[in-house]
């Protein structure tokens, strides 16, 4: 009896406090990973599934690497990040150089769903892989 | 009379204004699409019009709080106002974003097609039809390859003055605003580049330079197809495959596999990607393609010459298409 009063104590308290995180504040970052994804030719752009920002912060960018996949040189890559919020618009397109973070800018902290876009800088018959991660929150 | 004559470059010019007007269109709609919402938020959300209107419930989901919902309202109509944003763009990072982020980067693969066109549709006939011959009895053949290589020159002014075109439709939008420091995060932008933004008319005099000697180049072999095609069409399609085989041949065979892979050079791309010849970030590769350029007009326009350096087989051939 004592260790059934214990267990369901133990029980109430971790079922009131998942209840309360569950409605407050996302705290932890969204940090998106995009592994070995396709950027396509001729100036095609790839668009990414869609993610909801909670917090007034920054979005940022990295690219790890992005190879052309014939002649293994890099690719210069552009990121635009598209708020699917009324009245909010897109970050515009950024330079996203190798090894960098980049800061998308002042629209980019609005909160609300976002896709992140990205395509090649120049025109070219061939594709190039990308790995990267983008900081939604 | 001369518009008849013309008639093939300036149905080529038409579609370069087209092309320049779709992308202006584009830019803004793309941009500023949001300037519609904003008035519909600033009115209904801001000043109370409609406070549950579909719009403010939206973003009263999504800033959860009242307080946060108001601040950022506040922020929003204060920092988003389309008219401020307007104001603060600047005629250099109009032409470039133009160029580089709209439909106009089509042009990469499609102005050689025009280029072509222009050309193939001003001379094709005095080759197909006989003319050649009557033009011959008036004067010299040295006369008439002059004449040719005039027109070569006109048209490969179509795309230097389509940029043109763009800049100066960027100035009069911008109200020839020139500061471009204004301008929130310039140098994250994908189209700033340090040297490019401080000597912009050299850089824009290099690629027109750039594009003029890459026109020659497709003036030539539109030239090389125009001998013994008897068929515009059939001239015009066959000048485009070798456009494209020549550029994948550049990139694909000499570059990736042959100087990239086998002899290790890297990094070399913006040089033999040669559609990609339309803008830079600083005057170094500006200036090695220009060489390029150059280079490559001056080998096609010797073949050229060694093509059409005998009157009788340029005759012979006219002949031909005539039977």
């Amino acid at each position: 009896m004592k260790y059934l009063k214990i267990t369901l104590t133990i029980f109430i308290v971790t079922f009131a406090l998942v209840t309360v995180s569950a409605s407050a504040i996302n705290d932890s970052p969204t940090v998106v990973v995009i592994n070995d994804i396709t950027i396509p030719a001729l100036k095609k752009t790839w668009t990414s599934e869609q993610f909801l920002k909670y917090n007034n912060t920054f979005q940022f960018v990295k690219t790890l690497y992005c190879d052309d996949n014939v002649s293994g040189d890099g690719r210069a890559i552009e990121g635009n990040a598209v708020s699917l919020l009324h009245g909010v618009g897109s970050t515009g397109y950024k330079a996203l150089p190798k090894g960098d973070k980049i800061n998308m800018g002042e629209v980019s902290k609005n909160l609300g769903n976002w896709e992140l876009q990205l395509k090649s800088k120049k025109t070219f018959l061939t594709t190039a892989s990308f790995w990267g991660t983008w900081v939604v929150d | 009379m001369k518009i008849k004559v013309y008639k093939y470059i300036i149905f080529s010019f038409l579609i370069f204004l087209f092309v320049t007007g779709i992308s202006f269109y584009q830019y803004f709609d793309k941009n500023f699409s949001y300037a519609k919402d904003y008035y519909v938020i600033k009115e209904n959300c801001y000043e109370g019009l409609n406070p549950h209107h579909e719009y403010c419930e939206e973003w009263r989901t999504v800033y959860k709080t009242e307080e946060d919902y108001n601040t950022f309202l506040e922020f929003y109509i204060e920092h988003y106002n389309p008219k401020a944003v307007f104001k603060k763009l600047d005629a250099i990072t109009l032409t470039c974003e133009i160029v580089e982020n709209t439909h106009f980067d089509l042009l990469q693969y499609f102005s050689p097609l025009l280029i072509i066109i222009a050309l193939i549709g001003t001379i094709h006939s005095d080759l197909s039809s006989g003319m050649l011959k009557n033009y011959l009895l008036r004067m010299e053949y040295k006369d008439y390859l002059k004449k040719v290589k005039k027109i070569i020159l006109k048209v490969s002014l179509l795309t230097p003055v389509a940029l043109i075109t763009v800049f100066v439709v960027s100035m009069l939008i911008t109200r020839f605003n020139f500061n471009f420091n204004s301008i929130d995060g310039l140098e994250d932008l994908a189209v700033y580049g340090k040297w490019k933004y401080s000597n912009f008319f050299l850089y824009g005099l290099g690629i027109c330079l750039i594009q003029f000697f890459m026109n020659i180049l497709y003036c030539n072999i539109a030239l090389y197809c125009c001998r013994d095609n008897k068929n515009k069409l059939v001239a015009i399609f066959m000048s485009y495959v070798i456009f494209f085989l020549v550029n994948i041949f550049i990139y694909i065979v000499v570059y990736s596999l042959i100087i990239n892979r086998i002899l290790g050079f890297h990094n070399l791309t913006d040089f033999f990607a040669i559609t990609g010849y339309w803008f830079f970030d600083d005057g170094k590769s500006c200036l090695y393609v220009i060489i390029i350029s150059f280079i490559l007009q001056a080998i096609s326009s010797i073949f050229i010459s060694k093509c059409y350096k005998n009157k009788e087989e340029v005759i012979k051939s006219s002949e031909n298409q005539i039977a």
